[in-house]
Order: structure tokens, then C-alpha cells, then sequence
């Protein structure tokens, strides 16, 4: 802000407070009659009685603390406040911010969690899928950070997996989730729509027959099966058991994460999916996403 | 009967009067249906446009502009007349402003459901309801200050003032918060940006209260709470002091929509050091009207109209109080983003705004239209009590709800994270959601008593005129 500008603000603030208050004054010094001011409007007159004495009282009392607290905080342009001499803190060694206010609290909470998640940090997440301490810990950050797509339960819903089964889409060893949490993936699907033109019903009907082994031993003989093998393998494998490098699902099981129905499946293909899991490397610190991934594998490790 | 004052322009008082109520009915229904959806989401029934995020700003913006605007206009365009003793200088404009304001409320409800907005809160209009808008308030401004004019009084009433500063300013928020670049007929862009641009919001949506929603009701507050308690004013220096004071000082309070915000610190502390100074001038009115009660206080007892002047002005001191405390940072770290303001917003809007209009439109009725008085007494008794018990329920379960989100967002285990996660602070916000919606709907049904009373009024008193016109000449 220029010189001009902080000038500005504080000639406006001054004048405006100054006029209020000088008002007050003159008006509560002269003797009131207790009688009508001689005005008449449709009936209606008026009392030239005085304004309540504690009335006054608490507006003076307001101007008071509005002045108060303009010369500890900032507020009058580029003046910063008498803050920095009431407070020790090294946030507001140049007045009160709300940054600094802000960082005190983040750092407090921080140094918190820093001194109780010490000991889980030290060993590797997998050897803490037991640790009450730190899924304690681990199921408060799912809450607040996860809990909005994978649901509270981490059971997951349409298009967001479920995190409390065996089936992984990228892996479910520590190394995977972590990876996964810290720098997010992009799961896509093409859309075959105009590739497969007629035979998108039928591959739809293909895809399905994979699901189970009964069904699926007669694959080879459906007349779709060469297209699968041109179109969907480089992603989903020759024998459609999925790939967890491209994050491509297996065919070959009843878990779908957009839905298993003809309909579906026909949607999934026609149009292609689109899933993303976003990147936390820069929300969640290193300490966090570790006791994560420790609530995570504890959700598909479920002890006896 | 004969008319009291017939030299007076009283079909411009009659239309808003009528159109105070029914807008008043549409926009607390819409009001009932956005409560309700809350509470049972599934009351959005996949419409877009029956969602919530669209009937929201058209239940602000009929409340605030059509029922609180109408009343408004029915009120400063009969009280400016009785009390410059002069009818109003031009029918005709009388006429535009009417068809004007009600063209705008029609786009306006055409528009928001269908998904056209600014995007600015209580100003989602686009740009040509915009100015429209302007135009039809400029129209206003003319014909208001026109008839103060051509005034037969020396002095101008103190109501008048508080009408004059809420028609003035009213202009300049909206003509300064409205520019826009527009892009097609339907699509516009803010000329202002990042926290320019919210501040600018918030200079306006504040004052929008200060000057819409305060100024221009303390205007009705000083015609009728006098005329219906038949008593003098109790205070003129209190009346001039809370005037300038209230004019000059709420038009700095904004910043305190914005604690803890990107907007810079020394525009939040002076915001909040303003508003604490804001406390007193706000009292002032309420002060004015209560004393202005003193030796009329036992006509209470029998009179329901006068009580609907009397506690919207006890809700009016609350709320006035409640505003500069959730403006303190402390107070507004806990109360932001929670029920709390809402339940702030609609003790005001229910408690002051609506009960003030609807005490004011219950005493214009009868004497715009030529009736001896309101159909039922009864009726406005049973309103009464309604309108009381549902705002009642409406704030306390608001500020119960405000309380309990605010405390569960910022509690956190000595770990360091946060003991709840926000779906828990919803789910334990449900039952507050379902009390509001009772307040709603009592609140609601109120309106709904009135409406019948109005219409049997006017029904009574055409008949009054017609029974007088067939009398042979005395």
C-alpha cells in the first residue's frame, strides 16, 4: 500500500469516528426540555427527551475500544499495531497477522503430532496394521482427508474404490499405497465407442462371460474374443487378468468399480472412465501418509 | 366508509401492500423448500432446477427483494405522503416503479431457477435484471425525494430520513457491486477480482442489511410504531445522533463477512473495530421505539399489531447486539461458515424485517383501503404467535446447530488431528435441520393467515365503498 493510500485510510477512519463522537458530545450537552419539539407529522410528534445516559455510556464505551484496538492491532493503513510489544512470540514480531496467529496454532498442533506419531514413523506401516496408537491416528486423518470419495467405512462407492477388500487397482503392498497416496493416479479408460461400432453389445456381453470360470471356458470360442485380444490386452493382459503398472482391473472377477450390468459395462467400454486419485504430496506431510497407509492396509488386513 | 385522506396516492401503497404478501408467501415457501431439503436431501429430486443451490438465491433474493422491497415500497410511499402531508408528485412514475419492480422480481424468478446467475451473493441477477433494476430504483429515488420536495411540512420527519439514506445508498451498492463485463445476454464477468472483488461483495451484501434490510425498516419503525401506539416519539436528539451515526458507521463493518480470509489484516481489524462502534447507533432505534411505548405499554394487551412492532424490535435489538459480537475475530472463528449466521440472518429477517412489515401492512391495509379495520383480529392474534414460536425455533435451533459445527470443526485430539470429520457435524446437524424447518413452516402458515385476512379485507371494504355509494346524498 502507498504512503498515499494508508493516509487515505486513516484521514477517512479519523474523520468519520471524530464526527460521530463530536456529535454525540454536542447533542448529549444540551439541556433537554422533556417537552415536544413543536413538529407535528400526521399526528405524530416528537419528545425532546435526553438519550439514555448508559446509552451514551456504551457508546462511548465502543469508541473507546475501537480506538484501543486500532493502536494494538493493525488497521490505520500501513501501520502495524503495538501487538509486537504485548506478545513474545517471534510470529508477530511485526504486529499481529493472521498468518502469524495461524502459524503459532500449526505449529503447536504439529509439534503434537510430531511427538506422538515419533514411534510409529520408525517402523515400516505394515508392522502397525495392529498398533491401536497409531490407527487410532491413522483413521482420524482418514476421516478428515480420505473419507469424502472412500466413504468413513472405507467400503468406497461408484467410480471410488473400496479400500476394505483384496482387490487392488495399483497395488496393496505399503510400497503401492504409499505411492498412490503421496503422488495420486489417473486411471483411464479409452472409449471403444467408434472402434467396436456394432459389436459393442456383444462385447459388453464378452466382457461379462469373463467374470466367472463357468462362463469364461467358452471365451475362446466367442466371436469376440479375437477383438479382445487386439483391443483390451495391452492394458488388461491376454487372459484379462488386469495389470497393476497401468492400473488396468482384472476382468476375470465380480468387482466392478462402475458397476458390473450389461448397461454399465456397455457405458464403461462406449464411452470409456476417467478416475482420479489425487496427488497428496504436497497436503499431507511424509508422517501422515505413513500412518495412512497403515489405516489403509489395516482395513484389508483385518485381524481374527 | 370514506377514505382517510383521499387527496393521497393510495393504489400505488394498495399494490405493493398486496404483492408484500404474496411475495412474502412465494419467498418463504421457497424458503420452507430449501429448509426441507436440507434436512431430507433427497427433496431435490434431481431437478436442477428445484436443487438447492439454485432455490437458495431465489428464496434470498424474493425475501430480501420482493416481500422485503414491496413492503418497503408500500410503506415509504405512504408514510412519505401522510408525513409531508402532500400526495405523491407523479402517478405515473408511482405506476412505473410498480410494474418495474415486479417485472424485475418476475426475471428474477424465471431466471435463478434456471440456472442464470452472477454468482454474487444476494446479487445473482445477471446484468439486464441488473439494470433494470438501477433504472426502476432511480425512478424510485425521483418519485421518494420528488414528494419530499413538494412537502407541506417545515421539517422532514426522521422516518424519511432513514427511507431517504436507504434509497440512496441502496443505489450506490448496487450500481458498484453489479459491474460487470457482460459476455452474452445470460453471462457476465465481475469487473473486480480476487479479494477486490470480495470485499466489494461484502461491502455490499453488509450494507445491503444496513440500508435494505436496517435503514429502510427503521424508516417503517418510526411512522408506525407512533402512529399504532398513538404516542409521541420518545427521543429527537436520540433520533438524530443514532441516524448520522448508524449511516456513517455501517458502511465500514463489511471486512467482518472476511476474518481470517486472504483480505488483508488491517481491513479486518478496522472492519471489526467498526462494528463494535456500530453496536450503539444500532440500539439507538430500538431504544427510540421502545420508549416511545411509555404510557402505552397496556395497549399491548388487546392490540396484536402493535405487538408485532414490539418484539420485532426486541429481535431487532438482538440481533443488533449479536451482529457486532460475531464480528469480534475470536467470536467469528467460531461462528463462521456455521448455522450460527444463518440462524443471526433470519433472527433479523424473521424476527425485525418480516414482523416489522407485516405489523406495518396490517395497520395500512384497512385505512389504504377504506375498511373500518382488519377482517379478524383473531387471525392477526393467532399470526402473531405463529410468526413468534416459528422464529423462535427457527434461531434456536440455528444457533444450537452453529455452536455444535463450530466447536466439532475446530476440536482436535492432542495428536494434532481433527477429532471429527465434517460428515459427523452434518449428521449432527440433522435435528437442528428439522426444528428449523417446523420454524419455517409455522412461520409460513402465519403468512398464509394473513393472506386470507388481507383478501377479506379488501373484499370488506369494496363492499363498505359500495353500500357508502348507494346512500342518497345526506
Amino acid at each position: 500500500m502507498s504512503s498515499f493510500w494508508s493516509l487515505w485510510i486513516i484521514i477517512l477512519t479519523t474523520t468519520c469516528v471524530g464526527l460521530v463522537s463530536w456529535l454525540l458530545f454536542i447533542t448529549n450537552r444540551e439541556n433537554t426540555t422533556g417537552e415536544t419539539t413543536g413538529h407535528e407529522y400526521d399526528g405524530i410528534e416528537e419528545y425532546d427527551n435526553p438519550m439514555p445516559s448508559w446509552w451514551v455510556k456504551m457508546f462511548v464505551g465502543s469508541i473507546i475500544f475501537a480506538i484501543a484496538y486500532l493502536v494494538i492491532y493493525p488497521g490505520m493503513g500501513t501501520y502495524k499495531g503495538i501487538f509486537a510489544y504485548i506478545s513474545s512470540e517471534e510470529a508477530y514480531k511485526d504486529g499481529w497477522t493472521s498468518v502469524g496467529q495461524w502459524q503459532i496454532e500449526q505449529e503447536a498442533g504439529e509439534a503434537q503430532f510430531m511427538q506422538q506419531s515419533k514411534e510409529y514413523v520408525a517402523v515400516p506401516a505394515a508392522s502397525l496394521v495392529e498398533n491401536h496408537g497409531a490407527l487410532r491416528m491413522g483413521r482420524r486423518l482418514f476421516k478428515s482427508n480420505c473419507s469424502v470419495c472412500h466413504g468413513s467405512d472405507g467400503k468406497g462407492t461408484y467410480a471410488f474404490p473400496n479400500l476394505t477388500d483384496d482387490v487392488w487397482l495399483y497395488g496393496g503392498t505399503e510400497e503401492n499405497i504409499k505411492q498412490t497416496i503421496t503422488y495420486g493416479r489417473n486411471g483411464t479408460m479409452p472409449s471403444w465407442g467408434k472402434v467396436l461400432g456394432t459389436d459393442l453389445d456383444a462385447m459388453a456381453v464378452y466382457i461379462k462371460s469373463l467374470n466367472s470360470a463357468d462362463t469364461r471356458k467358452d471365451a475362446e470360442n466367442n466371436p469376440m474374443h479375437e477383438k479382445f485380444q487386439m483391443l483390451c490386452t495391452a492394458c488388461h493382459g491376454k487372459d484379462a487378468q488386469g495389470s497393476q503398472i497401468v492400473g488396468a482391473p482384472s476382468l476375470t472377477n465380480d468387482n466392478w468399480l462402475y458397476g458390473g450390468s450389461l448397461a454399465e459395462i456397455k457405458l464403461t467400454i462406449d464411452q470409456g472412465r476417467s478416475g482420479v486419485m489425487p496427488a497428496h504430496e504436497n497436503k499431507l506431510s511424509k508422517e501422515r501418509i505413513h500412518l495412512l497407509t497403515a489405516y489403509v492396509m489395516s482395513l484389508s488386513h483385518v485381524p481374527e | 366508509m370514506k377514505l382517510d385522506h383521499p387527496e393521497y396516492n393510495y393504489k400505488v401503497v394498495q399494490q405493493f401492500a398486496v404483492m408484500t404478501v404474496i411475495w412474502g408467501v412465494v419467498g418463504m415457501l421457497v424458503g420452507l423448500t430449501i429448509a426441507a431439503q436440507l434436512a431430507w436431501p433427497a427433496l431435490n429430486f434431481d431437478l436442477p432446477w428445484l436443487s438447492f443451490g439454485r432455490l437458495r438465491p431465489l428464496h434470498t433474493n424474493t425475501v430480501i427483494f420482493a416481500f422485503g422491497g414491496c413492503a418497503l415500497f408500500s410503506t415509504s410511499l405512504y408514510v412519505v405522503q401522510r408525513t409531508c402531508h402532500v400526495r405523491l408528485f407523479s402517478d405515473k412514475l408511482a405506476s412505473v416503479v410498480f410494474w418495474g419492480w415486479q417485472l424485475v422480481i418476475l426475471l428474477g424468478v424465471i431466471t435463478l431457477p434456471m440456472g442464470f446467475t452472477s454468482g454474487k451473493e444476494y446479487a445473482e441477477y445477471e446484468w439486464p435484471i441488473d439494470i433494470l433494476l438501477a433504472v426502476v430504483w432511480v425512478l424510485y429515488a425521483v418519485l421518494f425525494f420528488g414528494t419530499i420536495t413538494k412537502r407541506r411540512t417545515s421539517h422532514i420527519y426522521v422516518a424519511n430520513w432513514f427511507f431517504g439514506a436507504f434509497i440512496i445508498t441502496v443505489a450506490i451498492l448496487h450500481i458498484v457491486n453489479s459491474a460487470v463485463v457482460p459476455v452474452t445476454l445470460t453471462k457476465s464477468y465481475s469487473v473486480y477480482a480476487g479479494a477486490v472483488d470480495a470485499m466489494i461483495q461484502w461491502w455490499y451484501g453488509h450494507n445491503a442489511v444496513g440500508f435494505f434490510l436496517t435503514a429502510g425498516f427503521l424508516g417503517i419503525m418510526y411512522y408506525f410504531v407512533p402512529k399504532q401506539a398513538e404516542r409521541p416519539v420518545y427521543s429527537y436528539r436520540l433520533s438524530i445522533v443514532h441516524f448520522w451515526a448508524l449511516i456513517s458507521v455501517y458502511i465500514w463493518a463489511g471486512p467482518h463477512h472476511l476474518h481470517y480470509t486472504a483480505l488483508p489484516d488491517w481491513t479486518q481489524s478496522l472492519g471489526m473495530a467498526m462494528s463494535m462502534i456500530l453496536l450503539a447507533p444500532s440500539w439507538g432505534g430500538m431504544i427510540n421505539g421502545m420508549m416511545t411505548l411509555s404510557g402505552a405499554w397496556h395497549k399491548l394487551r388487546t392490540d396484536p399489531i402493535l405487538r408485532f412492532l414490539v418484539v420485532s424490535l426486541s429481535f431487532y435489538g438482538m440481533s443488533t447486539f449479536e451482529g457486532p459480537m460475531m464480528a469480534i475475530k475470536t467470536v467469528n472463528a467460531l461462528s463462521h461458515y456455521t448455522d450460527w449466521t444463518i440462524g443471526h440472518v433470519h433472527s433479523g429477517a424473521l424476527g425485525w424485517v418480516a414482523m416489522v412489515s407485516i405489523g406495518a401492512v396490517y395497520h395500512m391495509i384497512p385505512l389504504v383501503f377504506g375498511a373500518t379495520a382488519m377482517y379478524s383480529t383473531t387471525l392477526i392474534n393467532i399470526h402473531f404467535w405463529l410468526a413468534t414460536a416459528g422464529t423462535v425455533l427457527y434461531i434456536a435451533s440455528m444457533w444450537v446447530n452453529g455452536l455444535i459445527q463450530g466447536l466439532m470443526w475446530r476440536a482436535y485430539n492432542t495428536d494434532g488431528t481433527l477429532t471429527y470429520s465434517f460428515a459427523e457435524s452434518v449428521l449432527a446437524s440433522h435435528p437442528g435441520y428439522v426444528v428449523r424447518f417446523l420454524g419455517g413452516l409455522l412461520f409460513l402458515t402465519g403468512m398464509l393467515f394473513m393472506t386470507y385476512n388481507m383478501f377479506k379485507t379488501i373484499q370488506m371494504a369494496k363492499k363498505n365503498t359500495s353500500d357508502t355509494a348507494m346512500e342518497p346524498a345526506a
